[in-house]
């Protein structure tokens, strides 16, 4: 069989409905010939075949007067499906599908032509579609998924992807579970084309983004609404979600969490599970979960008590040795931002932080302590942590209990900063001017300028600074251990 | 001469009268009658009256004298109606603008003048001329002699005069004496004449002559008055004469003595010769002073810079002050190539050198062979050498031209050839006879010093102090500095050595001292700057767990502690290097017993650190704290109970570390732990267990002493709380059981916190709230001024201010009518005067008419009774 062959047959299928067995050739061909070209030549040969005869066929249809032109159409759909599927399993198999998925694509397109005909409702052949993706998806093929994306931009398409994904996802995950990156960047991809205003839903891929009359007939169908896009979308990511994923691909869900998913969706707050398994999962997850969870309670009403009893258990000396340090305490200034949490939550906060501040490195200690003195000008009712009133002072055992892990029930409000008074004599000079107040006053400091120091800062400053006074050792040395103040051979044999 | 007589009369005659006049006041203020007497009703102390007495005919006198130079002229000019008129050209002629009239009025007048002047020039072209010279050519004044004849031809002499004019002339008769008029009775008047005339030609040419002098006078000195002019005006002296005048004018013998001994020092008065009690007394001053410094310097508050230094003047810089700039033109160059020079000079030379060249690579060699076993396979210690050995291009002055330095080799080199049983000595001497020019150049001329083991290079150093000591020449002061960051490179190149000798380095330390007393400021620049360095190589990758630097690094850290005032809140030295320190601490790997060493040791430095001003260091407590972790059971700590920063840092590989083995033998008696351990890579197995007995007892030990440190603080519980749970963990470890005496140290931190804890602390506070003061109203005060005057009712200020204003009106109103009718009372005195004047005028001509009448009538009744008698 040649090329040639297959123009002939083509052309003689075109010429009259007396050929149009030629068809059925043609889809043996795309199943079962391995030359590339012929495959290709065959498709597209029938895309031309089945376009002339509907062009024919389809308008008398509706007079429903014929009984063998409705057995012949019926033959022909039967055919499209099969070609459909001979495409498909070709597509499935071969390394390098463009022209083939292009073809694909047209003969969805002119199914949806066909069926939207007459009809009242929006339908579109989901089924092919949803089989196409999984084919695509499942190949891995960049080039393919590249092609694939471009149905995106067409509202009609992006919204029957949205709806067959979930499905799909769910069957191709069960099936590999590689494949989730992919997946991943696919609906990553998907954020970025979804629409955010009804009016502004008219391009179709089957119709064209020009053919206006025929799209106003179908405006109020489900797929020209975004709220049906929303929901679409919201459940591809649910099913998506729902599988474990790896880490990076968890931490970039988070970071675009707040852009991209959320404005998305139609209840955000079904994303809580979703945070909630990212918190159990600890160190800088937990830290985008929570920032996650403040977002959905903040601006969408969810309900979740934990929360700042999670956040507390997050205030753990690790935190200073953690790449997110940075991002902990902007956080946790943020969290604690508002003016309604209980005293007994800050208490308990500020508490904590004072206690850490004991085995901090000045940089976090300086963070904390600025924390501390804001949260205090917040909420005055916690004030007497840092002043009570001599006269009605007693001498108390510290009440707090440090390895509560309910701030409810660790008993700070009893408590005071001993911790901060004791930073006086800290060696860093920076950390004694930050805790040597001698009143709360009114105006916050901004956190941002030091939440990035580390030692490398202070050592640097530490250098550069100008100094007048270089005060030398008032005990001249004379020898280099066991001279002043000299510990050193006192623990250490020098000799 | 009779009016300047006139004159002078009259002043003196008024310096009587003002003298009278003034007198006559003095008088009149004196006299009881003149004056008033103002009664006063209160008398107030303390108050200028200013009117309680007055002279009234002296104030009457004054007005009316005031009066009479005012309205008494008016009055008389009263009736006058004087107008001046304008009848100048032009005057009415108002078409004519102001210009055109003045020009025209001008011409008018010159023309009115010349015609007026005009009728007696007869003709104005003629020259005037004087003596047969026109005038206007000896108004040029070129060379007039006239000027010094006129006054003696204007003037005849007196005598002359006296006997010519007024005497009598020729025809006088000499009152001098009889014999003279006898002998001129002789002469005739034709012989008196002549010999007049002679007299006075005679007198002539003597007058000539003298002049003629006094030209030839003038015109020598206007001849040599070039030479005179250098004299009065300095600028126009060349040098040579300049020098001519210098070697006339060199001070002899006697003017130096002069001024030497006017410049000569004065004995100043000495101090009193101090007695032991009171030597002692003075230090102990001093040591107070400085300790209280020291305690002022650890306040947070304390201002940086403390009190201000006091300003000096440029003045006031002594030789020995310190200028950055770089090493003048009087220090001789050097080069790094002295030494092949030298070898080429002397065989016996040659061999020390070679020795000294390579000893330096097999150094750098030998340490870094150490370090690459020591610190596994890291090649950023390679680099740091390379750092190191960078050859202070930023401490050198530039001074690398070396144009004459092969002619003062070879001076060194033939003085060296000289083998002499001072042969030492000599070597010594010349290896300090330059200062080194870099680091390399010091640490050759060292090792050529010579001198016994480990006091060459303190003897080298002080022998280049001596030489180069800051008072003896402008410049050795930066030269102090520059051997300070040679010394303090030799001290880290030593440490880097292996074992590490320091003894070398304590002997330098107090070198190190002295010289950075001598400028404390760039030897600290220096230090921090070398502190930097390591500091990027050891931080250079971000990671969270770095390498542990050289020996040298920390070696540095106990110098800065002997150098510096550690205990300071701020210091330009200590305080990075407590940041560096701490750094290490927090994120130094422990893999091996060198890194858990070298972690306690600067524990060890630290604790120096801080011993006085017991300042907080949570890093030092957490990495004791891991490390006594290390020892636990692996069971024990893997459910992180401890609650430490540091938790992050137990891996596989440190794991085991300080575990014993499982065959260990409990030691009796614990060893303190060598420092050599900072190096030593590994141990075998048969030592390990010994290393780590070492290990936990120096942690221990560390650990109670820093929980000494810190029982003060209120929260000593917190702080604390992991090394509690710690301890109490490492107790239960069977291997520690075994072991008393560290068993003993253990149980003694535990007794440490437990004697210090849980003790009940008062909650913090700002202090007492300060009572709220009553707020403050000022007082309601009237302004009224004066405290006895009437005061009215009126409490509204504009009303009373108004009627202030009416009684002043008021006043001033009654003092305008006085005035006003003293006036008139004057006018109609004067009136009265004038009409007096009048009446008596008219009186007299009365009288006179009468007279003139009475006369007539007289006659009239003469002629009658003649002609009755006539007629009879």
């Amino acid at each position: 069989m040649t090329k040639i062959n297959v123009k002939q047959l083509v052309v003689t299928a075109l010429h009259s409905k007396e050929h149009a067995n030629n068809i059925v050739d043609l889809i043996d061909l795309i199943a079962t010939q391995r030359n590339r070209k012929i495959v290709l030549e065959a498709a597209s040969g029938c895309l031309d075949i089945f376009t002339k005869y509907l062009e024919e066929d389809c308008l008398p249809s509706n007079t429903k007067s014929d009984d063998t032109i409705q057995v012949f159409q019926s033959w022909i759909w039967e055919r499209i499906t099969d070609c459909f599927n001979a495409c498909l399993s070709n597509l499935k198999e071969s390394d390098d599908g463009e022209k083939m998925l292009e073809t694909i694509l047209r003969l969805i397109q002119f199914k949806a032509i066909c069926q939207n005909k007459n009809a009242t409702e929006f339908i579109f052949p989901e089924e092919e579609l949803a089989k196409l993706m999984g084919v695509v998806l499942a190949s891995k093929n960049p080039t393919l998924l590249q092609t694939f994306t471009e149905l995106l931009p067409y509202d009609d398409t992006r919204y029957f992807v949205l709806k067959s994904l979930p499905a799909t996802l769910n069957k191709l995950l069960n099936a590999d579970k590689t494949i989730i990156e992919t997946v991943f960047n696919f609906l990553k991809t998907t954020v970025s084309f979804m629409p955010t205003d009804d009016s502004k839903l008219t391009s179709s891929y089957v119709f064209g983004s020009e053919n206006e009359p025929v799209l106003a007939k179908f405006q109020s169908s489900r797929p020209f609404m975004v709220s049906h896009h929303r929901k679409k979308f919201s459940s591809a990511w649910l099913e998506f979600l729902k599988h474990p994923l790896p880490g990076h691909i968890h931490k970039n869900v988070l970071v675009i969490f707040h852009t991209s998913l959320v404005p998305n969706f139609a209840k955000p707050r079904l994303l809580a599970d979703f945070l909630m398994r990212s918190y159990a999962k600890g160190g800088g997850l937990a830290l985008l979960g929570l920032h996650g969870l403040f977002v959905l309670m903040h601006q969408h009403n969810l309900e979740y008590p934990e929360f700042y009893k999670n956040v507390y258990a997050m205030l753990h000396p690790r935190i200073f040795d953690a790449k997110y340090k940075a991002r902990f305490f902007h956080l946790l200034d943020l969290f604690l931002s508002s003016t309604h949490i209980p005293s007994y939550l800050v208490a308990a906060f500020v508490k904590k932080m004072s206690r850490l501040c004991l085995i901090a490195p000045p940089d976090g200690i300086c963070i904390m302590v600025t924390l501390i003195l804001n949260l205090l000008r917040r909420h005055p009712s916690i004030r007497h942590l840092v002043h009570k009133d001599l006269d009605k002072a007693e001498a108390i055992v510290d009440p707090y209990v440090e390895g509560e892990p309910d701030p409810s029930k660790c008993a700070a409000m009893e408590s005071s900063l001993w911790e901060v008074s004791s930073l006086k004599s800290h060696y860093s000079p920076e950390v004694v001017k930050c805790v040597s107040f001698k009143s709360i006053g009114t105006m916050e400091t901004d956190v941002g300028e030091i939440l990035e120091n580390n030692y490398d800062e202070l050592f640097n400053d530490a250098c550069s600074k100008e100094f007048k006074n270089f005060a030398m050792n008032h005990v001249p040395p004379e020898t280099l251990f066991g001279g002043f103040e000299d510990t050193t051979s006192e623990i250490w044999c020098v000799e | 001469m009779a009016k300047k007589k006139k004159g002078l009369a009259d002043k003196v005659r008024q310096s009587k009268l003002n003298k009278k006049s003034s007198h006559t006041l003095d008088k009149v203020r004196n006299n009881p009658f003149e004056i008033k007497i103002n009664k006063q009703k209160h008398n107030i102390i303390g108050r200028k009256t200013k009117h309680d007495r007055g002279l009234p005919g002296v104030s009457k006198s004054k007005a009316n004298k005031k009066r009479k130079d005012t309205l008494l002229k008016e009055y008389k000019q009263r009736n006058k109606t004087n107008a001046i008129r304008d009848e100048r050209f032009g005057n009415d002629d108002s078409q004519l603008s102001l210009e055109e009239k003045m020009l025209q009025r001008f011409s008018l007048e010159r023309k009115k003048k010349h015609e007026k002047m005009a009728q007696f020039n007869l003709n104005e072209d003629e020259d005037l001329t004087h003596l047969g010279q026109s005038l206007s050519n000896i108004e040029k004044f070129d060379d007039y002699e006239g000027s010094d004849n006129e006054e003696e031809s204007g003037t005849i002499s007196g005598e002359y005069v006296t006997h010519a004019h007024f005497g009598g002339g020729i025809f006088s008769k000499k009152e001098d004496g009889d014999e003279v008029d006898q002998n001129d009775e002789s002469r005739s008047r034709k012989d008196i004449i002549d010999e007049i005339i002679a007299k006075s030609k005679k007198a002539k040419y003597e007058k000539q002559a003298t002049k003629e002098k006094s030209d030839e006078l003038r015109d020598k000195l206007d001849d040599t008055w070039n030479d005179f002019e250098k004299l009065l005006r300095p600028s126009l002296r060349t040098n040579r004469d300049k020098e001519t005048a210098r070697e006339s004018s060199w001070p002899d013998d006697y003017d130096m003595t002069v001024k030497q001994m006017l410049y000569e020092r004065k004995v100043a008065p000495t101090e009193k010769v101090k007695t032991e009690e009171e030597l002692k007394l003075e230090q102990e001053e001093a040591r107070k002073a400085e300790e209280e410094s020291r305690i002022r310097r650890m306040q947070a508050d304390f201002v940086e810079g403390g009190p201000k230094t006091q300003h000096q003047s440029a003045d006031a810089l002594e030789e020995d002050y310190y200028v950055s700039e770089p090493l003048g033109e009087d220090i001789e160059p050097l080069s790094f190539g002295q030494n092949e020079d030298e070898d080429s000079n002397n065989d016996d030379e040659n061999s020390e050198n070679s020795d000294a060249e390579n000893d330096q690579p097999a150094e750098e060699e030998s340490e870094l062979g150490d370090l690459g076993i020591e610190e596994d396979d890291d090649g950023e210690v390679s680099n740091e050498q390379e750092d190191d050995s960078d050859d202070y291009s930023d401490i050198d002055s530039g001074n690398e031209d070396d144009a004459d330095i092969t002619s003062l080799d070879t001076e060194e080199g033939s003085s060296k050839k000289s083998i002499s049983p001072h042969k030492e000595e000599s070597v010594n001497n010349t290896a300090c006879s330059k200062f080194p020019v870099s680091y390399a150049d010091f640490a050759s001329r060292m090792s050529s010093f010579k001198s016994d083991g480990n006091q060459a290079a303190s003897k080298f150093t002080s022998q280049l102090r001596k030489q180069f000591a800051p008072n003896l020449r402008k410049g050795n002061k930066a030269r102090m500095v520059e051997l300070f960051a040679y010394v303090w490179e030799h001290c880290c190149k030593v440490a880097c050595n292996s074992p590490p000798n320091f003894s070398v380095i304590s002997s330098l330390t107090k070198h190190l001292y002295e010289l950075c007393a001598v400028n404390s400021e760039v030897c600290c620049q220096c230090i921090v700057e070398r502190m930097k360095r390591s500091y990027q190589t050891c931080f250079r990758s971000n990671k969270s767990h770095v390498m542990w630097p050289s020996l040298d690094v920390l070696i540095q850290f106990k110098l800065i502690k002997s150098l510096f005032s550690t205990s300071d809140f701020c210091h330009p030295v200590v305080t990075p290097a407590f940041y560096f320190m701490c750094n290490l601490l927090n994120k130094s790997v422990l893999i091996t017993f060198s890194d858990v060493s070298r972690g306690l040791f600067i524990c060890t430095l630290i604790y120096e650190y801080v011993s006085f001003s017991k300042r907080l260091v949570p890093e030092c407590i957490n990495y004791l704290v891991t490390v006594l972790c290390l020892a636990l059971p692996t069971k024990s700590h893997a459910g992180k109970r401890i609650p430490t920063i540091a938790s992050t840092r137990f891996n596989q590989r440190n794991l085991e570390l300080l575990k014993w083995n499982k065959d260990f033998s409990p030691v009796k008696n614990l060893e303190k732990a060598d420092l050599s351990l900072l190096v030593t890579p590994t141990a075998d197995s048969s030592t390990s267990d010994e290393i780590r007995n070492q290990l936990l007892s120096t942690a221990l030990s560390l650990t109670s002493k820093f929980l000494l440190l810190y029982s003060e603080l209120t929260s000593f519980d917190e702080l604390v709380l992991p090394v509690k749970q710690v301890c109490e963990e490492l107790i239960k470890v069977p291997c520690v059981k075994a072991q008393p005496l560290l068993l003993k140290s253990t149980e003694n931190v535990a007794q440490l916190i437990a004697s210090n804890a849980s003790k009940p602390r008062k909650p913090i506070s700002f202090g007492r709230n300060k009572p709220k003061p009553l707020r403050l109203i000022d007082p309601k005060i009237e302004d009224t001024g004066e405290p006895f005057q009437k005061r009215s009712r009126k409490t509204n200020p504009s009303k009373k201010e108004r009627e202030r204003l009416l009684h002043k009106c008021r006043r001033e109103m009654k003092g305008a009518v006085r005035e006003i009718r003293k006036d008139n009372r004057f006018i109609a005195r004067q009136k009265q005067l004038e009409q007096d004047e009048l009446d008596a005028e008219r009186a007299a001509r009365v009288k006179r008419l009468y007279g003139l009448l009475s006369n007539q009538e007289g006659e009239v009744r003469n002629i009658q009774h003649k002609k009755y008698k006539l007629e009879i």
